[in-house]
């Protein structure tokens, strides 16, 4: 079994900061919106937690940009290659299949993870997306909804605020679907955890058989 | 001989007294009659015309007119004696008047009475083409009656010396009670009370610096419609000096209502008088009851307040209504901006209120004006019925939409507006109705919804509370339960808003989004629809990640066989 060194200790940091800041903003955005169901915590405490860990997410999606983009790495990890299509799309089609059929009857995984080729086709396209539009949009968002006045620009330049708030929450209902995707596919390594502990160690076990982080 | 002496003495003394009887007999008959010796009929072929109506209006005669006034009809001789028309008789001027005919009027009123004097007896020889010579004169005989300035018989000269004083010279004339008919008959009093001019702030003016145009030769004849379009003149007169105030004035719901001519709409009189021109004096309490006495419903709640506490302690930062509604350009309250007017007392507010509404990890006071600008003071400082307040706003213009935009675009009548909104007439705005509404004003009209947090009822934001009652609880508003009325409120020219209620839940709506663009208020407005797809969102990823793993268990004995070979 060999050991790849996938993930270094800022995208680790990131990862994880990242993780938490969901998940407390997710829970803290419910308690906001539903204050006459939801009853976790006060709602000036809510807006006090979400406000804090906002910009913490905004920081932190500066390591991951200045990380990547100092590296070089986004554009090799991140951007989906455009300029081979065909070929792309057959990848993608093939991991597809994989996920939905090979999987199950033992085909082994088309992806073969390198630190310079982490993600599979279906992974490019969706953390494409969602680093490069959803979290700045989202972080964008709140803070035109964390101060209308000081963002009334960003505000106007959206469309309003009921534009900007639906922005803010469709991610949130995005990221409702995504954060159990995400959590149940970290499983699929070749045992549940060995993608989860690679995200603590860096490094990902390399099975005789490629799998799914 | 004594006896027949006697006799005689006796008869005589019986003649002297039945004469005497006789005579003072017939002086109860005849009045003063000249001589004893004429009989009635001959003393009445031979009196003067003079004597002969004397005879009679020498005593307290009078008439009483259909109005109830009393007319005297008591004549004294020696006042028309020393009057310029001193050797007139009688009938120059009685002209149908007669020793035979004595004709019966029956005036309505003394003012008609007058009037018609001055017309039929005056004007018979004081023609307008004499009394054309001094236009002045002429111009107050066509509006007053002659004996309003030179009295009934005892006729004077009224010659005013042009070397009096401006405002002596005007008010010779009119400190009298003379009016001038407008043309659509109504009355208009031209007397000017020389002491309400000396009581005013314009104590020190000439009348002309108002009445320009007229002068101690010039005395225009102005036509004026009626009592209104004079009132409307005034406020120009005003205007004159006034510019601002009256610029300010033009811009207010007064104004509005007054060019509308609606009753009992103020305009510059009604509040600073006429002549008696009154600066609103410093006195808080003054200037509370001038608007009191007009909004009597509004007096009564602002009673009910801690500004109200304050002007009764006499506290001289004690706010009174033109504080904050101003005194001029008072507008209605959905366009007043009032939330201005309460900060520029309350100047350190928005510090105060960013001690505990801030938006962490900083302390902006921009995060107590996101408040400020969408929430009136009142729904957290008054007591009251609080609202989503959504107001018809021209998406172009960024101007309000008033009942009368909507009548003119849709050719509905203005009484017609509420009708199309509440379609069922059951009071309360449903979610379909309002959209279909919005809908229908959509095709004409480009409009978008504004929104902000307020109180039902307009009046109760005059009941403000004291700081500790103040509301801090971010829940009030911040929640989809909150008690919040829904307000459509459409402005009308002139008037008051019209205000629909509508049910508040149409905030909750996909519509709300591309409608109410601008209003957005945590938890109470949040569309209901992203509830229901964060739930199926959360429910699809687990579902996925269980549906993958039961396939995947399922097909475990697939690849342990194709891992062992078989």
């Amino acid at each position: 079994m060999k050991k790849v060194y996938l993930h270094p200790l800022p995208v680790r940091i990131w990862h994880w900061i990242n993780a938490i800041s969901f998940i407390v903003l997710i829970i803290t955005g419910l308690q906001i919106r539903l204050v006459d169901k939801i009853n976790l915590m006060s709602f000036e405490s809510a807006v006090k937690i979400h406000s804090w860990l906002g910009f913490i997410l905004l920081a932190n999606y500066f390591i991951w940009l200045c990380y990547y983009l100092f590296t070089g790495k986004i554009f090799k990890i991140y951007i989906p290659p455009f300029w081979r299509p065909i070929e792309f799309i057959k990848k993608a089609f093939n991991q597809a299949k994989y996920y939905a059929y090979g999987i199950m009857v033992g085909d082994k995984n088309p992806h073969h993870p390198t630190p310079d080729s982490k993600f599979n086709p279906l992974q490019q396209v969706f953390y494409f997306i969602i680093m490069i539009f959803c979290i700045p949009l989202q972080i964008l968002t709140g803070l035109v909804l964390w101060d209308p006045v000081q963002f009334a620009w960003l505000e106007s330049l959206m469309g309003g605020i009921q534009i900007v708030s639906l922005i803010h929450n469709g991610l949130w209902v995005f990221y409702g679907f995504f954060l159990f995707v995400h959590i149940y596919l970290s499983t699929l390594g070749h045992t549940p955890l060995a993608h989860i502990i690679a995200m603590f160690t860096g490094y990902e076990e390399e099975h005789e058989e490629h799998t799914e982080h | 001989m004594k006896k027949t002496l006697y006799f005689s003495f006796l008869l005589l003394s019986l003649l002297l007294l039945t004469t005497g009887l006789l005579a003072a007999t017939s002086k109860r008959v005849i009045g003063s009659l000249p001589s004893q010796d004429l009989s009635l009929k001959e003393w009445k072929q031979k009196a003067s015309f003079n004597e002969y109506c004397m005879s009679c209006h020498k005593i307290d005669l009078s008439k009483t007119l259909k109005s109830g006034e009393k007319l005297n009809l008591k004549v004294n001789l020696n006042e028309i004696k020393q009057s310029v028309h001193g050797n007139f008789q009688c009938i120059v001027c009685h002209s149908d008047f007669s020793k035979t005919k004595h004709p019966l009027y029956r005036f309505k009123n003394k003012r008609e009475y007058a009037a018609n004097l001055s017309k039929q007896i005056c004007q018979k020889c004081h023609t307008d083409a004499t009394l054309r010579r001094n236009q002045v004169h002429y111009t107050i005989s066509k509006t007053a009656s002659c004996i309003e300035c030179h009295g009934y018989h005892g006729v004077k000269p009224a010659k005013i010396g042009k070397n009096l004083p401006e405002n002596q010279y005007c008010l010779t004339c009119h400190s009298k009670s003379i009016t001038k008919k407008l043309e659509n008959g109504e009355v208009l009093s031209v007397k000017v009370d020389g002491s309400h001019l000396l009581s005013s702030v314009h104590k020190d003016l000439k009348c002309t610096d108002c009445h320009k145009g007229y002068s101690k030769t010039e005395h225009p004849i102005k036509k004026i419609a009626s009592l209104k379009e004079y009132r409307k003149q005034a406020i120009e007169i005003c205007k004159q000096c006034h510019t601002k105030e009256v610029d300010q004035f033009n811009k207010s719901i007064h104004a509005k209502a007054f060019y509308q001519e609606k009753e009992k709409a103020p305009d510059c009189i009604r509040c600073h008088d006429y002549h008696k021109v009154a600066r609103i004096l410093p006195n808080n309490e003054l200037k509370f009851n001038l608007c009191a006495s007009c909004h009597g419903e509004e007096a009564k709640a602002y009673k009910d307040s801690i500004h109200f506490k304050a002007l009764s302690e006499s506290k001289p930062n004690a706010p009174n209504c033109s504080n904050c509604h101003k005194a001029h350009d008072v507008l209605p309250v959905s366009m007043a901006k009032l939330n201005d007017s309460c900060l520029s007392c309350h100047k350190d507010s928005k510090k105060a209120h960013n001690k505990w509404l801030y938006n962490p990890p900083f302390t902006l006071e921009s995060f107590v004006d996101v408040h400020f600008k969408s929430a009136s003071c009142s729904v957290c400082h008054a007591k009251g019925e609080k609202a989503v307040m959504l107001s018809l706003v021209d998406k172009a213009k960024k101007t309000g939409i008033t009942v009368e935009d909507l009548s003119k675009a849709l050719n509905w009548s203005v009484e017609e507006v509420k009708n199309k909104i509440d379609l069922n007439k059951d009071g309360l705005v449903q979610e379909k109705e309002f959209w279909q509404f919005l809908n229908t004003v959509k095709q004409k009209v480009k409009v978008e919804l504004k929104g902000r947090l307020d109180l039902v009822n307009s009046n109760d934001a005059h009941k403000i509370l004291s700081k500790k009652e103040a509301i801090k609880d971010c829940t009030v508003c911040h929640s989809s339960e909150a008690k919040f009325a829904g307000v459509l409120e459409i402005n009308k020219e002139g008037d008051k808003t019209l205000k629909t209620l509508v049910d508040r839940k149409i905030l909750n709506s996909v519509y709300a989004i591309p409608n109410v663009r601008d209003f957005y208020v945590l938890g109470l407005s949040r569309i209901s629809v992203l509830d229901i797809l964060f739930v199926l969102a959360v429910v699809c990823g687990i579902g996925f990640g269980l549906g993958h793993l039961s396939l995947r268990i399922i097909t475990t004995p697939i690849r342990r066989k194709r891992r062992e070979g078989k």
